[in-house]
């Protein structure tokens, strides 16, 4: 088989299964950061498979690379949860949310050039990413998969309370934090 | 823009790109497999092989737990340095068209079970050909024969017990094998590694992250140092045990730590001179030293007297409210003021913005200062006990079914997590004592004490995975601990002829070193940075009535004649001061310098909140300006 024709299938099916992958990765694995990693094992897997034995068996690719994503996802994080039982607590009332979601849909005039500066942007990132894996999953699955909150409270195995009060928690201290 | 779409620009621009993802896909699928994995390998092997070293002398000393690895004898025992060569060798000459058929054993990250494996070994490009020989069992067991391996496959298929294998498959599978992401090391069968000598190496220890270290360790002087160090310690006798623990409690009995130990803050602050200020209990740096406290220090007694009690199943509801207090007096510093109301509380105490109280089943915590917290009850258990605070963590021990203090709960009090741990698989029928933080290297050591003997672990907190243990070592009698740095432990215990000696164990290599031996009964306080302490000798030895300074930082003992035996001390900003009969002093190799009427401070100001003072109905709590 050519590789031209290898690596065309292979562009097709990453273009049409990215955003199934790196939801199922997301909700599944540690962190979003570690996701990254863990979608590119996925990818150079399956490449390599395709590239010994052919696709021609493949009859739905996003079947195939969501169960090498099953075991990927299983071997990296096996060990996570283990005697866990995870709760917060200084927690927002009904009210106190509500006024957040509200304001969340309020136009705000500085968050374009917040976007237009790189540095800044990236650090606004970077400080959800590196702080509860969990709350860069939540910001990943509700911005990115456009997934309700209560759809990833199931997902995560978390209440939607919980949710709520992750995201909610981040985004009011990053609104201090980085006055934006 | 509205902050929803912020949010989504932002994520779609910089977490999982794209199209970096998929180059890096393709240019990893189509480099040859043993460039990409050797190196990732070898951090991790190698420092899973540390791992080995210490956890095979591990099983030798910590009573009353199941080997995980027990196959070979250490004398038969290639050394997991030596295996790691010998398969970075195979690794790197495995000739990619060798097809011989050849024995491969085969270690995995973490325990598998039949039906994960299968799944796994299937995804190498030569799985038609690879046989399964012999299966390596966590608890030593190795099962051999098709027939024996089909039948555990029908019966054991999803236990997840499986630590290794051994494979006969074509010697070019050897690298394939290991680009598994669930396999830790896989090693061509030797003269040297056979069916006999070979023990899978797992990926489990918190070794791993010494990898860099590891790696420049010989074999040698891992299995000297840790087999010298647990010879030691386990060297007592079941009945110069008893003997030893009864006697030392007098030792650990007497352990407290002055509150004006825990800040510099505090040391002469008060007007009058008076080191024992109301506040405290106002900062975690103040609950972090006191918690060696004499209730705790009582250490195998008490808290085996109180362990066999059978669990509080009372159910009952604190009542308790945070309100302001508008009418304030006069007390200083001292700016806002709010009352606790609470009622059948056994113990609270501040964090921060946190009042955490402690009733016979549950934990409540309550935000102060406008923060709102609607569902203070944050978890049940029973029996809590503050084993720790600090600004990061409360750590709270709870007895477990078994009636048991095997329970951990930690307050993460800057996510505002709460995660519970059942502790018994990893301390077995000893019980939680107190959790000592080294706050400055972000490390936890617990202290858990059975009948005759204190078992010392270190421990990780992290709210996805729970409370880790790590076993460091164990005594067969009542242990203090005195100081950390750098990976070496300090403490203090007697022997079987009542020899006080100041011990430090290193916790990377497994060591155990004797510092200094004292001819007297020791008394122990840590400062609060856990960076040194003091040693008070009593008894009629030549040392008895001395007080000795050990600063970890240096190594150095010192000693002044001035020093009292109840004196205050603490370090901060590289300074040991010393505080007595209300003054403040800096100890340096010239002896003590008095330091007028306060600490030379070179922290930020801040406030934070204090016990203003408590009784059994409400705490009173207030702010106060405080110094980092």
């Amino acid at each position: 088989m050519g590789s031209d024709a290898l690596d065309a299938y292979f562009n097709k099916v990453y273009g049409d299964t990215f955003k199934a992958v790196s939801r199922f990765v997301v909700s599944k694995c540690g962190s979003v950061q570690d996701s990254e990693d863990i979608v590119q094992n996925i990818y150079t897997r399956f490449y390599q498979r395709i590239a010994k034995k052919g696709y021609d068996d493949i009859d739905s690719a996003e079947a195939f690379v969501i169960n090498i994503a099953k075991f990927e996802c299983r071997n990296y994080f096996g060990s996570i949860k283990k005697n866990s039982v995870n709760t917060y607590f200084a927690d927002y009332t009904e009210e106190q949310m509500v006024e957040i979601e509200a304001e969340m849909s309020k136009e705000q005039k500085n968050l374009e050039d917040v976007l237009c500066n790189e540095l800044l942007a990236k650090q606004i990132f970077e400080d959800i990413a590196k702080d509860d894996p969990v709350i860069g999953r939540i910001f990943y699955l509700h911005f990115v998969c456009d997934m309700k909150l209560d759809d990833i409270a199931r997902e995560l195995d978390l209440t939607l309370s919980s949710v709520k009060n992750k995201l909610y928690r981040t985004i009011e201290r990053q609104k201090k934090k980085f006055n934006i | 823009m509205n902050r929803n779409d912020f949010y989504k620009e932002l994520f779609e621009k910089y977490a999982l790109d794209e199209e970096k993802i998929r180059r890096n896909a393709l240019k990893a699928a189509k480099t040859p497999a043993w460039k990409r994995a050797v190196s990732n390998h070898w951090k991790t092997a190698v420092g899973a092989a540390a791992a080995v070293a210490v956890t095979v002398g591990a099983v030798t000393y910590i009573a009353g737990q199941t080997p995980v690895i027990d196959i070979v004898s250490s004398e038969t025992l290639l050394s997991a340095s030596q295996r790691l060569q010998d398969a970075e060798q195979d690794y790197m000459n495995s000739a990619s068209e060798d097809e011989s058929m050849t024995p491969i054993y085969v270690s995995f990250m973490e325990n598998m079970c039949y039906s994960d494996m299968s799944v796994a070994l299937s995804a190498v490009p030569d799985s038609d050909d690879i046989n399964i020989e012999t299966l390596y069992l966590s608890d030593g067991t190795r099962i051999a024969g098709k027939n024996e391996i089909e039948s555990y496959a029908e019966t054991g298929a999803a236990d997840k017990r499986i630590a290794g294998v051994k494979l006969n498959a074509p010697a070019r599978s050897l690298r394939d094998l290991w680009d598994l992401s669930c396999v830790n090391i896989a090693e061509l069968g030797s003269a040297k590694l056979n069916d006999d000598t070979f023990a899978p190496i797992g990926d489990d220890d918190p070794l791993r992250g010494d990898s860099d270290t590891a790696v420049t360790t010989s074999a040698a002087n891992e299995t000297t140092a840790v087999t010298t160090a647990f010879a030691f310690v386990t060297e007592k006798s079941v009945t110069e045990t008893s003997a030893a623990i009864t006697e030392t409690q007098s030792e650990t009995s007497e352990l407290s730590e002055d509150p004006e130990l825990a800040d510099p803050d505090n040391i002469g602050e008060d007007e009058n001179g008076d080191t024992t200020v109301p506040a405290e209990t106002d900062e975690p740096d103040i609950v972090e030293e006191v918690t060696e406290d004499p209730e705790e220090a009582e250490t195998s007694a008490s808290e085996t007297s109180e362990s066999t009690e059978a669990p509080q199943t009372v159910s009952e509801e604190i009542s308790a409210s945070v309100t302001e207090i508008t009418d304030t007096p006069d007390i200083g510093l001292m700016t806002q003021i709010y009352q606790l109301n609470v009622e059948n509380s056994l113990d609270t105490i501040l964090v921060g913005d946190y009042a955490v109280v402690l009733t016979r089943n549950s934990v409540y915590c309550y935000t102060i200062g406008g923060l709102v917290n609607p569902q203070p009850k944050v978890c049940e258990v029973t029996n809590p006990k503050i084993a720790h605070a600090d600004r990061d963590n409360v750590i709270i021990s709870g007895c477990g079914q078994d009636g048991l203090r095997n329970v951990i709960v930690v307050l993460d009090t800057a996510t505002g997590a709460v995660y519970s741990t059942d502790v018994k698989p990893s301390i077995g029928e000893s019980e939680i004592g107190t959790v000592y933080a080294a706050s400055a290297e972000g490390r936890y050591f617990l202290k858990a004490v059975s009948a005759s003997s204190t078992y010392i672990y270190e421990i990780t907190l992290n709210a996805e995975t729970g409370v880790q243990f790590r076993p460091l070592f164990d005594y067969a009698g009542a242990v203090s601990l005195a100081g950390y740095r750098n990976n070496r432990l300090w403490f203090t215990a007697a022997d079987e002829n009542m020899k006080y000696s100041l011990y430090s164990f290193d916790c990377r290599l497994g060591a155990l070193r004797t510092d200094y031996t004292f001819d007297g009964e020791c008394r122990v306080r840590r400062s609060p940075s856990f960076e040194s302490f003091i040693i008070s000798v009593n008894g009629t030895g030549e040392s008895s009535g001395a007080t000795f300074v050990y600063d970890v930082s240096t190594g150095s003992l010192c000693t002044n004649e001035q020093i009292h035996s109840d004196a205050a001390i603490a370090v901060k900003y590289g300074k040991i001061f010393i505080g007595m009969d209300g003054k403040n002093y800096i100890l340096s190799a010239d002896g003590l310098t008095d330091t007028a009427e306060r600490v030379d401070y070179t922290g930020k100001p801040y406030t934070g909140y204090v016990v203003y003072s408590s009784d059994a109905e409400k705490v009173v709590i207030s702010e106060k300006l405080k110094w980092d």
